[in-house]
């Protein structure tokens, strides 16, 4: 029977790893935007969709500011750049999008006015810009252009209509474009990354300046690589060293890696399988498996020295049980995870269950027929006693249990006295120094600073939606209307179209038309153009969620200062949205790790059918207690992210727990030192995530570090009280 | 006859070699264009526009002070408009109405134009946006001055600007064919 578990068990490995393959060929598998480390249905349907329409449009742009010496080799350097860039096939240059914007704006002309709101329409103000534009100097005015539009319309509204930035001034010019996939693709950032480098190489006597998510997303991606090979990679140094310590044999070290891979290639496999792509972090998160899942494979490789390597079905025998409560009450936590609606703690969660359960199938089929009986059986058996002595005679005494209750209790105080929060999503990825001193070079030569705020106006139509816009912008005053990129500005409603063709008609046509055409000895030409489409950059702004037309307008600061939006309209700041989502998440995954507490208290009273067994609830307890405490005392505010790490401590707390009761319940084999190999590698694999640069990694290492060490020492109360029960028994 | 005639050609050489030695001597009296101090103050221009399709001249004319970094152009007739540049970018007001920021490709032509050095006679300085070069006539120097720049090009051929001791004149030729010319006189002149 054991022999068809493991066929199976090869069977699914070896699908796993074909399953990776196969994902891993589009290069599409994996993604690093941070936004997904947020909670999705913390938001209502339409502000998502808006938020998403709007973020898309943001972190596609791509702006270099090139200045140098030689404003030829500038100009030539931006045209090479620009080349560079659009030969990744990902980029398009804003000429392009310019002369969409240009023939929109010239063929709506006559619908379109600058004033929001149409009864400030003063036809005298168009022509007097009209003759500015003829009379100042160096305007664009051709003959042509005055012959279709005599009253220069075009000029006037490309003024108008949209925010103003300014042009870098002196010998700097800017390569701007947009991105046509998304940024926070793997193999986007490293394409255009590869561009940007092979330009600077060839032009380095020009200095140049980054701005776009592209460029902070492929350094964050390319310290979270750093990360998994910093923390994947020592972890595994040192949890080998120390296996290697105890059980002396290359053979023991070689299994528990075969192990650990399979146990990696489920979870990766079952993640990508349930999921389009895997966020990069969940490698960071899930390297924590390592030291859990591994566990296993130690629990079953100690039966053999302390068995002398009696018949794997007896040894499998001896662990088969706790490995079960173990695997069951871990994959409980992880899968808790995944209640939260945040996307990267349910493709955590579906990691992590796939790498426990395969974990623990490995560990009961396969490795029995991998760790055979050694040459020196007797020399390794008494090698593990040796090893065990100390940790089998060590009884802690009362003062030493007082000490630690009271350690513990200190902890718990100090982290009460510093308590506090952090939500703020802002504050969670750490940015790059060099490219926010660069954004900030950009900014200064446009003098104009874009604000993450945004208008969303929304309707059953998508006329209702443009009516609601332009009744919002027409509220604001001129200086915040004209702050925004809004489409009703370019496409107003149907309504607003007619009143602004009628006033073009009757206040500046009707009176004026003739006599301009005389004064400037004008002879009109017919207009040849045809109406062009929406430009992408306005049409990317417009969609239909939960069964709602909306526009989502970016605004730059004096818009989104305004107070008020109207009916059918709000300000959206997408960070201060997901920051207040967090905080909910925040309370409510409190009472979650209440209720899977609640969950695995049942699971061990069912299995075991007695209340002493609820013993082994003490130190997941503690470990979730101190956890949460001691990195606060230490200064590090509890997020979502805290309280997430708490069901991984519960996890690994129970399993410790478990162990050791069975032990004592059963007067098995002991468990000590094989618990303190598991507890002692699992803090080795997630505490190193405490080191990470990102604040929601770093707070989820700390606090299982510091959980599962209060849980291990937390673990021996419950094999106390049975030995005691026992003896009075 | 052939005495006269001869006698005739000689004159005419002989006036010709006035002529010629006379305008050498006030060519050599001019500036070199390209080592020009640059001149700050004011400055009076009349500022005329030939567009295709347009009956007569666009006239306009005004006063420009031309300071460190900074041009201030006044259009005083036919209207008002004061258009002022700056480093940190470029307004606008009409007829006395509030200073409006001016953007997009406008914006960037008059930055790129180089109309603060040109104004100021600093033209050595616009070597790095256009390709200059000076030609000389009779009544003093000419410098053309053609960008470099592909996306000025499609809207501009070519500025040139002329004069003796400083920048007096400048016409500017738009790629569709239409020109401008700017005449500048120190103010009060």
């Amino acid at each position: 029977m054991r022999h068809w578990g493991a066929i199976l068990c090869a069977v699914w490995i070896a699908l796993a790893c074909v399953i990776i393959g196969v994902r891993a060929q589009g290069g599409r598998a994996f993604d690093t935007d941070i936004q997904n480390l947020l909670p999705q249905n913390a938001l209502e349907p339409l502000v998502r969709a808006a938020v998403g329409d709007a973020g898309r449009m943001a972190a596609s742009r791509v702006t270099v500011l090139i200045a140098g010496e030689d404003f030829a080799r500038v100009s030539e350097a931006r045209a090479d750049l620009q080349n560079a860039l659009a030969a990744t096939g990902f980029f398009a240059a804003d000429a392009e999008a310019g002369e969409a914007m240009a023939r929109w704006v010239y063929a709506n002309r006559n619908e379109l006015i600058c004033e929001t709101d149409p009864a400030q329409f003063d036809a005298a103000a168009v022509r007097a810009r009209a003759d500015a534009l003829l009379y100042a100097p160096a305007s664009m005015v051709t003959g042509d252009l005055l012959a279709r539009d005599p009253f220069l319309l075009t000029l006037q509204l490309a003024q108008c209509l949209s925010p103003q930035a300014g042009a870098p001034a002196g010998d700097a010019l800017l390569a701007t474009g947009a991105l046509n996939v998304s940024p926070f693709r793997i193999d986007v950032q490293d394409a255009v990354r590869a561009a940007y480098d092979e330009w600077r190489a060839r032009w380095p006597d020009l200095q140049a300046a980054r701005a776009g998510a592209v460029f902070y997303a492929e350094a964050g991606a390319r310290q979270a690589r750093a990360e998994i090979a910093l923390i994947g990679g020592f972890s595994s140094i040192a949890i080998f060293a120390l296996l290697f310590a105890c059980f002396r044999r290359p053979q023991a070290m070689l299994v528990t890696l075969l192990s650990t891979l399979a146990s990696l290639a489920g979870s990766l496999a079952a993640t990508l399988l349930v999921f389009e792509s895997v966020h990069v972090l969940v490698f960071v998160f899930g390297s924590a498996l390592i030291g859990i899942t591994s566990d296993y494979a130690l629990h079953y490789l100690a039966t053999g020295p302390q068995t002398g390597w009696a018949a794997p079905a007896e040894r499998v025998k001896n662990v088969a049980r706790p490995l079960a409560v173990c695997a069951l009450s871990t994959s409980l936590g992880f899968a808790g995870l995944g209640l939260f609606g945040v996307p990267i703690f349910q493709q955590v969660a579906v990691f992590s269950v796939a790498g426990v359960l395969t974990a623990w199938w490995f560990t009961i089929t396969i490795l029995p027929m991998m760790d055979a009986r050694p040459r020196f059986a007797e020399k390794h058996s008494a090698w593990w006693a040796k090893l065990e002595r100390p940790f089998v005679s060590f009884q802690p005494s009362r003062k030493a249990i007082a000490a630690g209750a009271l350690i513990g209790v200190a902890i718990i105080a100090a982290g009460v006295m510093r308590f506090s929060v952090r939500d703020d999503v802002r504050t969670f990825q750490p940015r790059s120094a060099e490219l926010s001193a660069e954004e900030t070079r950009v900014r200064e030569a446009l003098g104009f600073a874009a604000s993450p705020v945004f208008l969303l106006s929304h309707g059953a139509t998508a006329d209702e939606a443009r009516t609601r816009e332009e009744a919002a912008l027409a509220a604001w005053p001129a200086e915040a209307a004209r702050d925004a990129l809004a489409v009703s500005r370019f496409d107003p409603s149907a309504a607003r179209r007619t009143e602004n063709a009628d006033l073009l008609r009757t206040q500046l046509y009707a009176p004026y038309l003739a006599e301009r055409l005389e004064q400037l000895g004008l002879t009109p030409q017919a207009d040849e153009s045809t109406a062009p489409a929406l430009p992408p950059m306005l049409a990317a702004l417009e969609g239909q969620a939960d069964g709602r037309a909306y526009l989502a307008a970016p605004l730059g600061p004096v818009a989104a200062a305004q107070a008020e939006a109207g009916e059918g309209a709000i300000l959206v700041d997408p960070a201060a949205r997901y920051s207040q989502a967090l905080k909910s998440f925040r309370e409510l995954a409190v009472w979650a790790v209440v209720a899977v507490f609640g969950a695995c208290a049942m699971l061990v009273l069912a299995l075991y059918r007695r209340w002493r067994a609820l013993s082994v609830l003490v130190a997941p307890a503690a470990g979730a207690l101190v956890g949460l405490a001691l990195p606060t005392a230490l200064g590090m505010p509890i997020s979502f992210f805290s309280v997430a790490a708490l069901f991984v401590v519960m996890g690994a707390g129970i399993d410790h727990s478990v162990f050791l009761f069975e032990a004592a319940e059963t007067d098995g084999q002991s468990k000590e030192l094989v618990v303190f190999l598991a507890a002692l590698t699992t803090i080795l694999a997630v505490g190193l995530l405490g080191l990470s640069g990102t604040y929601p990694v770093a707070s989820f290492g700390l606090v299982v570090a510091a959980g599962v060490t209060a849980a291990y020492a937390g673990s021996f109360i419950p094999a106390r009280r049975s030995v005691r029960a026992h003896n009075q028994g | 006859m052939a005495g006269a005639a001869n006698l005739a050609r000689q004159a005419r050489a002989l006036l010709a070699a006035c002529i010629l030695s006379f305008s050498g001597a006030a060519y050599a009296q001019c500036a070199d264009p390209l080592a020009l101090e640059p001149e700050f103050g004011a400055f009076a221009f009349t500022q005329t526009r030939h567009l295709s399709g347009v009956r007569a001249p666009l006239v306009s004319r005004g006063q420009a002070i031309v300071a460190q970094g900074s041009v201030d152009w006044r259009v005083t007739s036919p209207l008002d408009i004061r258009t002022q540049i700056t480093a940190s970018g470029i307004t606008q007001s009409i007829e006395g109405g509030a200073p409006q920021r001016l953007g997009g490709q406008g914006d960037a032509f008059l930055a790129s134009a180089g109309l603060l050095q040109l104004l100021s006679g600093d033209l050595a300085s616009l070597a790095n946006h256009y390709n200059i070069a000076p030609t000389r006539g009779p009544s003093g120097w000419r410098v053309r001055l053609t960008p470099k720049s592909e996306t000025a090009a499609r809207f501009l051929s070519y500025i040139e600007a002329g004069g003796c001791e400083r920048v007096a004149h400048v016409e500017v030729r738009q790629a569709n064919g239409d020109w401008m010319e700017i005449a500048l006189s120190p103010a009060g002149s």
